[in-house]
């Protein structure tokens, strides 16, 4: 169970970031475990992203994320990602 | 450039007035508050450097009263009456004035207006035409808005106008209100520190956000004038496309406009016997500008004394380049060059240290730095008699 | 005195509210307009897609492009840009500021307020270009495009710069009621945006016309007026060449007939091709370019504001080549 859940937040996460940023990406094709910030890394993601994302990631998942360092890393991987917001992740 | 600075006013976190700067200054005191302005959801443990309540009269446009302080007691430094600025130039610098358009949305929900009308003001040269039409200003009226580079640019530019006959004198005022958009928008950045500004310090995180307004009264030499010691020597800007909201790590263009600014003066880099740096607190400001120092003066101990006065006033934004000037101005004249308020220890990734103590101000040339927004990079130098 | 050195006007655009316009394709505006969509203007000039960037910016990043591009002759990346602006990104700012003042203070969005920035629109304009240069945001209400562009000509002329950027954009923002809370508007006024962009330089091969200059006037109504208003732009008129007035849409009619009928000038009437907007001078200057010339002729743009001031641009148009 615990695995189709963690697959359907992974699925989520992708579009949101997609939608957000407004990238033109397929959601399926974005890796998991890859870095998504910085140029050559999966989305190129870029530091303004990063905030943006932060603040919907908090509307919608009610994660708090107050340090810019933290943003990036909480964001290093779409696993990364996932994992923070399963344990309520709300490091200030 | 060879622009004679005339006149100086001040009104900051530590009330109207040089003086009063200075007292704060020499006296190392802190001068944030929690934000009074309006309520802010966020604002909660975030203080700003705001201009003493009870400064104004009620009811008061913070940004006209702030102006007609500053303008008043740079008018007295300069031995000069308001007849005597009728064919100046006025040239504002401001990252753009909204706290006028949320005292109005205000006043109409107040006055139980259905639909308040957002931003209902009409730009950002708006505060400039009413003042200047105030003052019966004939000169050239010019606002200048590159967010924390408005005002340096606004020197810059007068000192232009001034250098090819477009005006005799030039009133520039930097002006910022903090209006609670600007609040928030810079906490949604995650740039606002909740322990203050710490210039260059290895624990800094942000900055702490300041009102001002500073008035510089520039004037061509060819004007008769009381003995003025100070004189705008030279300047530069360059906008790096590097990142909008925030600086290329490398230093590259920062050192760039520095390096300009000085060839403008006429002078070399051994010449500059001080900086006022930016230095606003935020983690990549500082390593930038740091980085752009030792690039241009060779090795770190060929870097000038610096310092960073936001600290003591805040990071004024579109302020910050005329307050500063003045007080800078204001402690030259007083022979020192000031302590880093907020500067505790040195961060080894940048491996050189702001002034930590006073030290004694001599003539000569004095660099001042403004970073901003939208890659916006300016660097004034002074030369004082 | 030093010699002052010729400011040329090497490539020229306007954008109103219909888009790229030329002279075939302009069209008088009935009523308001709706703004127009640029994104494949954009993607065509820059090879990339504004994923962050609001209207304002799409505007002004597409008529620098177009002048850029029209000059042809490569811009040198130390070129100054010299940017004008009314109310600046406005459209946005509005939502951004319902949603703080509304209480929603914790979800600012980033992307929103970075364009909200005085200065954005500028840094995208130069990185669009290539330019790692001075650049300058003028704000000055309905005399903002002319700030610039006395700026900018001033460098040339110094010999500050070889050459320079310069132009004035301003968006439109609905609904009308709050618009005209942030322009004032007569009965009947129509609103308007878009932006002009002139590319400048020192070097006149492949000109297609000259800045003469700006002069700014603080004069009282009525005969007195005209007459200083001439004496200030009388030597940028010579005998045997045509002059046009464009009128700025603070100018009434007497007052434009009456200056016009002094400088035995035409007057040419761009504001119904673009509506009314803080820098629509930058537009209805640019747009003298975006036709064929058969003649060369002298343009001044005259404009006032609430202040009781007056300001004049006067550019030169050189005839168009013969194919």
């Amino acid at each position: 169970m615990y695995g189709a859940a963690d697959a359907t937040l992974k699925l989520e996460l992708k579009t949101l970031i997609i939608e957000t940023c407004r990238k033109k990406a397929v959601p399926d094709a974005v890796p998991d475990d890859a870095p998504l910030i910085g140029p050559g890394s999966a989305l190129g993601l870029d530091s303004l992203d990063v905030l943006e994302l932060s603040v919907v990631l908090k509307k919608r998942y009610g994660i708090r994320i107050t340090d810019s360092k933290d943003a990036m890393r909480v964001m290093g991987s779409i696993t990364q990602l996932a994992a923070s917001i399963a344990s309520g992740a709300s490091r200030t | 450039m060879d622009i004679r600075i005339r006149g100086i006013g001040s009104v900051s976190s530590y009330g109207a007035g040089i003086e009063a700067l200075l007292d704060g200054v020499s006296a190392a005191l802190p001068s944030a508050s929690e934000y009074w302005a309006f309520p802010l959801p966020n604002a909660a443990g975030f203080k700003v450097n705001q201009f003493p309540p009870g400064l104004f009269g009620p009811g008061a446009d913070p940004a006209d009263a702030a102006f007609g302080l500053a303008l008043g007691e740079a008018l007295e430094d300069a031995e000069l009456r308001r007849a005597d600025i009728r064919d100046s130039a006025l040239i504002v610098g401001t990252s753009g004035l909204l706290s006028e358009a949320e005292s109005i949305y205000l006043a109409e929900k107040a006055q139980g207006v259905a639909e308040p009308c957002p931003v209902g003001v009409r730009g950002t040269g708006r505060a400039a035409s009413r003042l200047a039409g105030g003052l019966g200003i004939r000169g050239p009226v010019v606002t200048i808005t590159t967010a924390c580079t408005s005002s340096a640019n606004a020197i810059l530019v007068a000192g232009r106008m001034i250098e090819r006959g477009d005006a005799k004198r030039a009133v520039v005022a930097g002006i910022e209100t903090l209006p609670a958009f600007t609040l928030n928008g810079f906490a949604s950045l995650m740039l606002r520190s909740p322990f203050g500004c710490r210039p260059f310090d290895a624990l800094r995180n942000g900055v702490q956000l300041g009102m001002a307004c500073g008035v510089v009264i520039l004037e061509s030499t060819d004007l008769p004038s009381p003995p003025k010691k100070d004189a705008l020597a030279g300047g530069a800007n360059v906008c790096d496309t590097h990142n909008i909201i925030s600086t290329n790590l490398d230093g590259r263009v920062a050192a760039a406009v520095i390096s300009s600014a000085i060839g403008r003066a006429g002078i070399t880099p051994g010449d500059i016997a001080a900086i006022k740096a930016h230095g606003t607190g935020s983690v990549d400001n500082d390593a930038t500008e740091a980085a752009a120092m030792k690039l241009v003066f060779g090795r770190d101990d060929s870097v000038p004394p610096f310092t960073g006065l936001k600290g003591y006033i805040g990071h004024t934004l579109g302020a910050c380049g005329a307050i500063e000037a003045a007080a800078f101005l204001g402690c030259l004249r007083a022979g020192l060059i000031p302590a880093t308020l907020g500067f505790g220890k040195t961060d080894p990734s940048i491996g050189i240290a702001p002034l930590t103590r006073p030290i004694e101000a001599a003539s000569g040339h004095y660099m001042l730095n403004f970073f901003g927004f939208g890659g916006n990079n300016t660097s004034l130098i002074f030369r004082r008699g | 005195m030093t010699m002052k050195r010729r400011t040329y006007i090497l490539g020229a655009a306007a954008i109103g509210p219909l888009g790229d316009t030329t002279e075939a394709s302009r069209r008088t505006l009935k009523a308001d307009p709706a703004t127009a969509d640029l994104s494949n203007l954009v993607l065509e000039l820059t090879g990339q897609e504004m994923r962050r960037a609001g209207h304002f910016t799409e505007l002004a990043i597409a008529g620098a492009g177009l002048a850029v591009r029209r000059a042809g002759a490569r811009l040198d990346p130390l070129s100054p840009l010299f940017f004008a602006t009314g109310l600046g990104e406005v459209h946005n700012t509005v939502a951004l500021f319902k949603q703080v003042m509304e209480g929603g203070a914790g979800s600012t969005s980033p992307y929103a307020f970075v364009n909200s920035v005085s200065n954005t629109a500028a840094f995208q304009v130069a990185k669009s270009a290539g330019l790692v240069s001075p650049n300058l945001t003028f704000s000055q209400e309905e005399f903002s495009f002319e700030c610039a562009l006395r700026f900018a000509a001033a460098e040339i002329e110094d010999g500050l710069a070889a050459g320079a950027l310069v132009g004035g954009t301003d968006e439109l923002s609905h609904p009308r009621h709050e618009h005209i809370k942030r322009l004032p508007l007569k009965e009947g006024e129509i609103m308007g945006e878009g932006c002009g962009w002139l590319r400048l330089g020192s070097d006149g091969a492949g000109a297609i016309g000259e800045a003469l200059g700006v002069v700014e006037l603080q004069i009282d109504a009525g005969e007195e007026w005209a007459a200083a208003l001439c004496g200030a732009i009388g030597p940028w008129i010579e005998e045997g060449v045509d002059a046009f007035l464009m009128p700025g849409f603070r100018m009434d009619g007497a007052e434009t007939a009456a200056l016009a009928g002094r400088l035995d000038a035409g007057v040419k009437d761009y504001l119904k091709y673009c509506g009314c907007f803080h820098t629509a001078s930058a537009f209805g200057l640019a747009s003298v370019f975006d036709g064929p010339r058969k003649t060369e002729a002298v343009y001044v743009h005259v404009n006032r504001n609430a202040e009781g001031r007056a300001i004049c641009a006067g550019i030169k148009a050189y005839p168009t080549p013969l194919p």
